[in-house]
C-alpha cells in the first residue's frame, strides 16, 4: 500500500469523524418550524387570536407574543397540543387599533427559527410580517399589508437554504448528469415534480406523516450515493442513462418535504394560493442558485485544470452515503420510538 | 444573492449581517459586505488569474487556507487588539499596481504573497469577530465564501484574459481602479485620524 | 462577455451595499462619489478628451491611458485627501480642458511620455479637487469607489465615442468635439481667473 493512499484512507476516515461530529446540527438545521401568530379582526377592534406555538421534540419553544400594552384579554387563553405545535386561542380587546403599536415575540432571540405574524383585519385587509431572532418585535402599520406577502417568498429561499437533504439530493444529481441538455431535463423534471406535490398536499391538505416522509427523503439521498460511485467507474445503470425518471420520482417525495415547511404555518383558505406560488418561487430560487454555484465551482476547476487525488474525487460520493445513511437510521429510530 | 443583499439591514460599523439562516449564512454575508477586506483578497485572486493556470490553483488552495489559520489565530487573539486600518488599503494599493502592471511574479514569491496577504486578512476579520459569541462559525462562513471565489475568480480572470487582448486590459483596468480605491482609502484614514 | 456580466453584477452589488449604508444613517458615499465626478461639467470635459485623445493616439496609448489614469487621480485625491495643498487648481482644471481639447481639434501626436506626462499631471488637479472636495460624513471605501468607477466610465465613454474616427466623417467630428471641449474649457478657465 502506498503512503498516498493511505493518507487518502485517513483523510477519508477523518472526513467521517467530522461529519459524525457535525450531524447533530445538521439535522437540527432541517427542523425550521416556524411560529404562527394570527389575529382576526371579529368585531371592531376585537380579535380572535391564534398562536401556534412550536414544539422541539415535544417540548414548546419558550416563544411569548406581547401583544400592545392597550389591548385586553377578553379571556383565559385555551391550549391543545398538536403533533408538532403548541396551539393556544384566546379573544383580545384593541380598543385603540392596532395600527402603529408594535407587536412582540418575546425569547425569539434565543432560537434558530421564525414567527409568522399574519393580521386579518375587519375590512378584508391582511398584513404578514416575518419575525427573526435579529429583530423579533414588528410595529403594525396598515399599509404593509402588500409588502408583507413577500414574506412567502423569503421563507421559500430559506427552507432551500437551510434543507440541506433537499440540496444534497441536487448535488447527486448534478453528479450523475454528463451533458447540459440531460442536466436540463434532470433539473426541471425535479422542479416540476416537488411543484406538483407542495400543490397537491397544501390545496387538497393532503397529509403525508412527517416521519416516514423524512426517512424516504433520506433514502433517496443513499439511493444517489452508489449511483455516483457507477458513474464514477465508468459503469452504467437505468438511473445515469435516464436521470430525470429518478429525479422526477424522489421529485413527488420532496415537494410533500416541502409542503410540510409551508404546511407549518396554518395558511388561512384565502390567501393560499399566492403564498404557494410566492414559497415555490422562493424554493426554486435557492435551487436554481445551489445548481449555478455547483456548475461554476465545477467549470472553474477544469479551468484551473485540478487533477483531484482519488480521494478526493470520492469524497462527495462519501458524503452523500454517509449522511443519507445516517439520516435513515436516524429518522426511521425516531419513527419507530414514537 | 443580489437579493439577498439588497434587502440585508446592515449596521453600518461592524458590518453584522442577519440573515435569519444561522450563523455560518451570517459569515458568508459578512464576507461580502465587508468591502475594504474584500478589495485586497479580490485584487490577489485577479493577479493569481493572470499570472496563468498554476498560480491561480495556488490561489485557490493556499489563500483560502492562510486566511482561516490567520481567522482562527485572530479570533484567539485577546479582544483588544487591532489590525492598523491602513493594512488593508496598503495592500489594495500594493496588489492593485501588480495587476495594473500585469506583474508576473515567480512561484515562490506569489506563493509568499498569498500566505501574507491571506493571513493578514484572516487575522483582521477574526479580531473584528472575536466578541460575537459564534466567531468561530462566522469564520467557517467566511471561509467558505473565499474558498468560492478564491475558486471562481481566477478561472474567471483566466478565461478572460487569455480570450481577447482587451480583456486582459480590461483586467488590468480593474486593478487600477482597486489601487485607486485603496489609495482614496489611505487618504482617508489619515484624514480621519 | 463573462467579465463584462461580472463587472455589471460588481455594480449592482456595490449600489445595493451603499443603500445599506445609507440606511444605517451614512450617507450614502457610493452614490455621492458616482456623482461627483459627474457633478462638474469641467472634469466631465477634460474626462472625456483624454478618452477621445487615447482613442486617437492609438496602441499603446488606448491602452496606457485609463491603466495609469485611475492610479495617477487617485494619488491627486491621497494628496488632497491628507490636506497637502495645491495651488491654483480651478486654473489647472480649466487648462486641462482647454488643452486636451486642443490636442483631440489638432490630433496633435506627441511622444508616448509626454501625452502621459500631461494626462498625469492633469489627473493629478482632478484627483486633489475632488479628495479636498470630499462631503462630510461620507463613508470613506464607498465615496472612493464611486468617484473611481464614475472616473472610468467617463473615461470609456470617451474612448467609445473616439471609435468614431474608424470612418472618414467620424474622424473630422472627432476633432469638432474636441474644438468644442477646448471652447468649454476656455469658458471655465475664464470663471476661474475672474
Amino acid at each position: 500500500m502506498s503512503v498516498r493512499s493511505i493518507f487518502g484512507r485517513v483523510v477519508t476516515r477523518l472526513f467521517q469523524f467530522a461529519l459524525a461530529l457535525l450531524l447533530p446540527q445538521l439535522a437540527m438545521a432541517h427542523e425550521l418550524q416556524p411560529g404562527f401568530l394570527q389575529l382576526t379582526e371579529t368585531a371592531p377592534h376585537q380579535y380572535e387570536v391564534l398562536w401556534k406555538q412550536p414544539t422541539s421534540l415535544g417540548n414548546p419553544l419558550r416563544l411569548t407574543p406581547v401583544f400592545p400594552v392597550t389591548c385586553q384579554a377578553l379571556n383565559a387563553p385555551q391550549s391543545e397540543v398538536l403533533p408538532q405545535s403548541w396551539v393556544w386561542r384566546m379573544r383580545l380587546s384593541c380598543p385603540a387599533g392596532l395600527a402603529g403599536q408594535i407587536l412582540t415575540i418575546e425569547g425569539l432571540e434565543a432560537f434558530a427559527t421564525d414567527v409568522l405574524i399574519r393580521v386579518e383585519h375587519g375590512d378584508g385587509r391582511i398584513e404578514t410580517h416575518l419575525l427573526k431572532p435579529a429583530d423579533p418585535s414588528v410595529t403594525l402599520n396598515e399599509a404593509a399589508g402588500v409588502h408583507g406577502r413577500w414574506t412567502y417568498l423569503t421563507l421559500g429561499i430559506e427552507h432551500i437554504a437551510l434543507g440541506i437533504d433537499h440540496l444534497l439530493f441536487v448535488l447527486g444529481l448534478l453528479l450523475i448528469v454528463g451533458n447540459r441538455w440531460t442536466l436540463i431535463k434532470t433539473i426541471t423534471s425535479f422542479t416540476v415534480a416537488h411543484s406538483i406535490t407542495l400543490a397537491i398536499a397544501t390545496l387538497a391538505s393532503v397529509h403525508v406523516p412527517a416521519a416516514p416522509l423524512n426517512a424516504a427523503i433520506a433514502l433517496s439521498i443513499l439511493f444517489l450515493a452508489p449511483e455516483v460511485v457507477r458513474v464514477w467507474r465508468g459503469q452504467t445503470s437505468l438511473t445515469i442513462r435516464k436521470p430525470w425518471l429518478v429525479a422526477f420520482a424522489f421529485g413527488l417525495l420532496h415537494g410533500f418535504g416541502f409542503a410540510s415547511g409551508l404546511a407549518a404555518l396554518g395558511l388561512p383558505r384565502n390567501e393560499i394560493a399566492p403564498a404557494l406560488l410566492l414559497f415555490n418561487i422562493g424554493v426554486e430560487i435557492g435551487q436554481l442558485g445551489f445548481v449555478f454555484l455547483v456548475i461554476g465551482l465545477e467549470r472553474s476547476f477544469r479551468v484551473l485544470k485540478i487533477h483531484w487525488p482519488r480521494w478526493a474525487e470520492m469524497l462527495p460520493a462519501y458524503t452523500l452515503g454517509t449522511l443519507g445513511a445516517f439520516w435513515t437510521i436516524q429518522r426511521v429510530t425516531l419513527m419507530i420510538l414514537r | 444573492m443580489l437579493v439577498v443583499l439588497g434587502v440585508l439591514p446592515l449596521p453600518s460599523a461592524a458590518h453584522l449581517v442577519s440573515t435569519g439562516l444561522g450563523p455560518i449564512y451570517d459569515g458568508i454575508g459578512h464576507f461580502f459586505l465587508s468591502l475594504e477586506d474584500l478589495l485586497p483578497l479580490l485584487a490577489l485572486m485577479t493577479l493569481g488569474g493572470l499570472n496563468g493556470v498554476a498560480a491561480g490553483r495556488r490561489i485557490m488552495f493556499v489563500l483560502p487556507s492562510a486566511w482561516l489559520i490567520g481567522g482562527i489565530l485572530g479570533s484567539l487573539i485577546a479582544v483588544g487588539t487591532i489590525v492598523p486600518a491602513y493594512v488593508a488599503p496598503l495592500m489594495a494599493i500594493m496588489l492593485g499596481v501588480m495587476v495594473a502592471t500585469d506583474a508576473q511574479l515567480p512561484e515562490r514569491v506569489l506563493t509568499g504573497v498569498i500566505g501574507i496577504v491571506g493571513s493578514a486578512s484572516g487575522l483582521t476579520t477574526g479580531i473584528a469577530l472575536a466578541t460575537q459569541t459564534n466567531n468561530l462559525q462566522l469564520i467557517l462562513g467566511s471561509a467558505i465564501a473565499l474558498c468560492v471565489l478564491a475558486t471562481a475568480v481566477p478561472a474567471l480572470v483566466i478565461v478572460a484574459a487569455t480570450s481577447r487582448p482587451w480583456m486582459r486590459i480590461a483586467v488590468r483596468v480593474l486593478g487600477s481602479w482597486i489601487a485607486g480605491v485603496g489609495l482614496l482609502m489611505l487618504g482617508w484614514q489619515v484624514r480621519i485620524s | 462577455m463573462i467579465l463584462r456580466t461580472l463587472f455589471i453584477l460588481a455594480l449592482a452589488a456595490n449600489s445595493s451595499v451603499a443603500w445599506g449604508h445609507s440606511e444605517g444613517g451614512q450617507a450614502s458615499g457610493l452614490i455621492a462619489g458616482l456623482l461627483h465626478p459627474i457633478g462638474g461639467m469641467d472634469h466631465v470635459l477634460a474626462m472625456v478628451a483624454v478618452g477621445l485623445w487615447g482613442a486617437q493616439l492609438g496602441n499603446p496609448a488606448l491602452w496606457m491611458l485609463p491603466v495609469a489614469f485611475p492610479l495617477v487621480m487617485a494619488f491627486g485625491g491621497f494628496l488632497g485627501l491628507i490636506g497637502v495643498p495645491l495651488p491654483g487648481i480651478e486654473i489647472g482644471i480649466a487648462l486641462s480642458g482647454v488643452l486636451l481639447g486642443l490636442a483631440v481639434a489638432t490630433k496633435l501626436q506627441p511622444p508616448l511620455w509626454v501625452a502621459l506626462l500631461l494626462v498625469a499631471v492633469f489627473a493629478i488637479f482632478h484627483g486633489h479637487a475632488h479628495g479636498t472636495e470630499l462631503p462630510e460624513g461620507a463613508s470613506g471605501l464607498t465615496y472612493s469607489l464611486g468617484f473611481v468607477i464614475a472616473t472610468g466610465m467617463l473615461h470609456a465613454s470617451g474612448i467609445s465615442i473616439g471609435l468614431v474616427q474608424r470612418w472618414q466623417q467620424g474622424k473630422l467630428a472627432l476633432r469638432w468635439i474636441g474644438g468644442l471641449i477646448s471652447l468649454g474649457g476656455a469658458y471655465f478657465l475664464f470663471g476661474a481667473l475672474s
